[in-house]
């Protein structure tokens, strides 16, 4: 199922919502969890059945390796050895589910382990990898709610209903396939406070209006660039000759595309989470509006960016700061070491993280390059003198302005299907063949792309229209842009239920198509 | 925290009449009181939702029941206008019209047959031929297979009639923007998915006993076809076809690189298709749009730049696969540079608007005229592709050489 399904908005969200609340009202929080986990399983067996097994397995394999690093005490030569155990197994079913490292080494069909790695790949196993990842590291180092949460388990009946709110954790349907990834740092005091258990019409409200929004931004938005977007990069697939003007076109439709794609369903998840009482961290948040790469990561995909930084770039960058300290390196090395590499191999973890291509590769490297550069420059006296010195104004409209001009280039070599589709595109749109036949009618796609972008940079996001609700856990801080006035407007009012209604029966005009989230591919 | 945001806006209801629809104050204060149940202060929100929701359930349920598409077993049991083409929704009534014993003959096309009426076809045939159009805009390998598979599992056709249209170069899962691929499949659970206008406006008019459909569709896409045409044959258009000619002409027959292997839409989905409805005896004849020679040129950007090569090889390739087969005739019109290298002809360089031409189309089904076989493949081809890469802009409408 996908959240823009006709069947799960009307039918399962409204029939697991009644659940959940009666369940809440008759048998209280841990029915209410199971009531969860068991509906979140029935949103995940469209995906498939295998699928659905393995999600089941690293559930319980993850859960066990938790709940015996948290019984074996701090010293004992197997906790480490077990810690790696989960791990391992963590990242073996990424790769072979994912990457189909087996089926790269052992070539084609023909043995059991390359024919049940040939399978499609499981929906969302980047997604709940790295949420269990993230967990068992959680129990490793005896993170305070998760050593709360096992205290409780001293009979069979009490480890049934912890793995059920731990199955809640991981798989609840509103980020089970997409996100955000959440700590349970995050998750388990809400799940433990009274509030939790009582119905709060306010926060059906808040869900709802959040659902509506991104709604429209998928189906309304997002879903009709994308045929622009099919036809610019499937010419430059093809080696299709283009005006200059069409491949700038079909360049901005795919950032506008990807923006609404994943805006509309970050807004989904956490007004779905919220109808159900829970806040989730924030994953987007105004990207566009960025400054330079290194905002940009504060504001896109934020939960996969803070899980990177702190699994990876941050032991990597501590250890070549160590390294060049202890060696007493120079400072050019220096740099090497305890910047350039770790953040180097940190944007190749997160490239390959969508998926095993050489796109994503040059995604890596293009984004790591530009990263440590920019934060190479932003620590430069030259840029400190002038940021004292230039207007701000300035200076943001210019870095706003290199921002998005490189980021227009990094997505469109995000988005080809190999890296000389993307080679080609860039000479089409730095005036290969000016006077090409024309690929599309200019008119639709303009205009698309205008208002797209005007409510990139003029409107507030969702969380910002919400803000007065508390609608999610903070990943960064971010600044706002824009104007002020449109912060924190929205309240439950017949003028906003108007405009939410409005964007629902817009996005209904188009239920008919059913094109999944680009980021359910990854 | 939502506590917090709520007892905040602690004040006793009032204000303006604007404010109380807005949910604002100006003091910038909620009008909820701590003590107002929330219930209330979220029941604009839930009432509007709720409404939506009621609307939307009962939308489902009328349109599931009274099955304005028949694709259930208490279908609406749709009847057609007489010599009516429902190119507005053809590709939500393929199952209804294949359901229908009377019609014996189908042409399964694209827009570059949609003018044909049942009329044409019957004219052009004759004998008893009772026939339906079910050639709808842009069809891609995919939904074809899904059409034509509704029709061997539903209707008592005697002949089919297929385009083999450019779009057969293309991956064998590209499917068109927007077909309810959901309507033809086994699941009913995705069948709310035609819960939309069209089939509310539908379901209303089955429901006032408006049985018969009537697209009206004639009327709106002659005029298209004529704004088209018009827009077409002007100067300008011929001159910027003439420099992109002039532009590609070194690169036009670039060779593709494929083969017959490479066509998995024709290998592996259309020929095994047309050979299970050869063996069940149903005659078949496909017929290869006309393109213009300028086509080549002007689609080099949006669909391949070996456009022409790979055009002319899935061709030979659909030849040598099921031409001589017993029932299967092919048939092709655009080695002739008359037709295909004059503009006037067209209503733009890939859809052919002369009347005399669209007739001498189908009546080569009857008349057995133009067939393409093994044996002329090769001269066929050669012929296009020197044609395309020596062509001059011609137009004998407006006079240009």
């Amino acid at each position: 199922m996908i959240f823009i399904d006709p069947l799960f908005l009307f039918v399962f969200l409204p029939a697991t919502l009644l659940a959940f609340y009666l369940a809440t009202w008759f048998w209280g929080r841990n029915a209410a969890l199971l009531v969860i986990f068991l509906a979140s399983l029935i949103f995940y067996v469209p995906y498939g059945i295998s699928s659905a097994v393995l999600l089941l397995m690293a559930l319980l394999v993850n859960f066990s390796v938790a709940v015996a690093l948290l019984r074996l005490p701090d010293g004992h030569p197997r906790r480490g050895r077990l810690y790696g155990l989960g791990q391992f197994y963590n990242i073996a079913s990424l790769l072979y589910f994912k990457y189909k490292i087996v089926s790269v080494i052992l070539g084609g069909g023909g043995n059991l382990m390359t024919d049940v790695a040939g399978v499609a790949i499981p929906a969302g196993i980047s997604f709940y990898t790295f949420h269990q990842a993230a967990f068992l590291a959680d129990a490793y180092g005896r993170e305070k709610s998760v050593v709360e949460f096992f205290q409780d388990i001293r009979s069979l009946k009490a480890g049934f209903w912890a793995f059920c709110r731990y199955g809640a954790f991981v798989s609840f349907f509103p980020q089970l396939i997409i996100g955000p990834i959440t700590y349970f740092h995050e998750f388990h005091p809400q799940v433990r406070s009274r509030k939790f258990l009582h119905f709060d019409p306010v926060n059906i409200a808040v869900g709802l209006a959040f659902v509506s929004i991104g709604m429209f931004k998928k189906v309304v938005i997002a879903d009709n660039i994308a045929p622009t977007v099919d036809i610019v990069f499937g010419a430059a697939q093809v080696g299709a000759v283009m005006d200059p003007a069409h491949a700038w076109i079909g360049a901005l439709s795919y950032m506008a595309q990807l923006y609404f794609d994943f805006s509309g369903y970050s807004d989904m998840a956490l007004g779905l989470a919220r109808m159900f009482g829970l806040r989730y961290p924030i994953n987007f948040f105004s990207p566009f509006k960025a400054t330079g790469i290194i905002d940009y990561y504060r504001r896109w995909h934020m939960t996969l960016t803070r899980v990177i930084a702190r699994f990876l770039f941050t032991p990597l960058s501590i250890a070549g700061t160590r390294y060049s300290l202890e060696r007493r390196l120079p400072p050019v090395p220096a740099q090497i070491v305890s910047l350039w590499i770790p953040i180097m191999i940190n944007f190749q973890i997160i490239s390959l993280w969508h998926g095993a291509t050489w796109t994503f590769v040059a995604f890596g490297v293009m984004h790591g390059l530009w990263y440590a550069s920019e934060a190479q420059i932003r620590a430069s006296k030259t840029y400190r003198t002038m940021r004292k010195t230039a207007s701000p104004f300035v200076r943001l409209s210019i870095e706003r302005a290199i921002f998005f001009v490189l980021l227009c280039l990094s997505l469109s070599m995000f988005r080809s299907e190999s890296v000389g589709a993307a080679l080609h595109l860039y000479a089409q749109m730095f005036g290969a063949s000016p006077g090409a036949p024309s690929t599309f009618e200019m008119r639709e796609p303009v205009f698309i792309l205008l208002c797209a972008f005007s409510i990139i940079y003029f409107m507030p996001n969702g969380v910002e229209l919400l803000r007065r609700y508390r609608p999610a856990i903070m990943t960064y801080e971010n600044e706002s842009y824009g104007f002020t006035f449109l912060r924190s407007l929205w309240r439950p009012s017949w003028a906003w239920a108007m405009f939410a209604g409005v964007l629902t029966v817009s996005s209904l005009f188009y239920v008919g198509r059913q094109p999944p989230f680009l980021y359910q591919g990854f | 925290m939502i506590e917090k945001a709520v007892t905040m806006s602690g004040q006793p209801p009032g204000g303006t009449r604007a404010s109380r629809w807005t949910g604002s104050r100006a003091d910038g204060i909620s009008r909820k009181g701590p003590g107002r149940p929330r219930l209330r202060a979220a029941f604009p929100m839930l009432a509007t939702f709720a409404f939506i929701w009621m609307m939307y359930l009962s939308a489902v349920v009328a349109v599931m029941a009274t099955d304005p598409y028949d694709i259930y077993r208490w279908g609406s049991r749709v009847q057609f206008t007489v010599n009516d083409v429902p190119r507005d929704n053809v590709i939500r009534l393929i199952d209804a019209i294949a359901k229908k014993t009377e019609i014996n003959t189908f042409l399964v096309g694209g827009s570059t047959t949609a003018m044909y009426s049942p009329d044409d076809i019957e004219a052009a045939l004759g004998g008893k031929t009772v026939a339906y159009n079910l050639s709808y805009g842009g069809p891609r390998p995919m939904d074809r297979d899904i059409v034509l598979d509704q029709l061997a599992d539903n209707s008592h056709s005697k002949r089919i009639i297929i385009t083999f249209d450019w779009m057969y170069i293309l991956a064998p899962e590209a499917m068109r923007h927007g077909f309810p691929e959901f309507l033809y499949d086994h699941e009913v659970a995705d069948d709310i998915r035609m819960v939309d206008l069209d089939a509310l406006v539908r379901t209303l008019q089955i429901m006032t006993g408006q049985d018969e459909y009537d697209s009206r569709d004639g009327e709106r896409y002659a005029t298209f076809v004529k704004q088209q045409y018009r827009s077409f044959q002007k100067p300008a258009q011929m001159s910027k076809l003439r420099s992109l000619v002039e532009q590609y002409r070194s690169v036009i027959d670039t060779p593709s690189g494929r083969s017959c292997t490479s066509f998995n839409a024709i290998d592996e989905q259309l020929v095994p298709r047309i050979r299970r409805f050869a063996a069940a005896g149903v005659e078949i004849d496909i017929v290869i749009p006309i393109l213009s020679y300028a086509n080549y040129y002007s689609r080099m950007s949006d669909t391949s730049p070996t456009l022409l090569d790979e055009v002319l090889l899935s061709r030979r390739c659909l030849v040598e696969a099921v031409g001589g087969l017993r029932n299967v005739r092919i048939f092709a019109f655009d080695d002739d540079p008359a037709t295909a290298g004059d503009l006037a002809n067209f209503r733009d360089p890939g859809h052919v608007h002369n009347p005399e031409v669209l007739k001498t189309t189908l009546s080569a089904l009857s008349t057995g005229t133009h067939m393409l076989t093994r044996a002329n493949v090769g001269a066929y081809e050669r012929r296009i592709r020197t044609e395309v890469k020596n062509y001059h802009v011609y137009n004998s409408f407006l006079r240009i050489h």
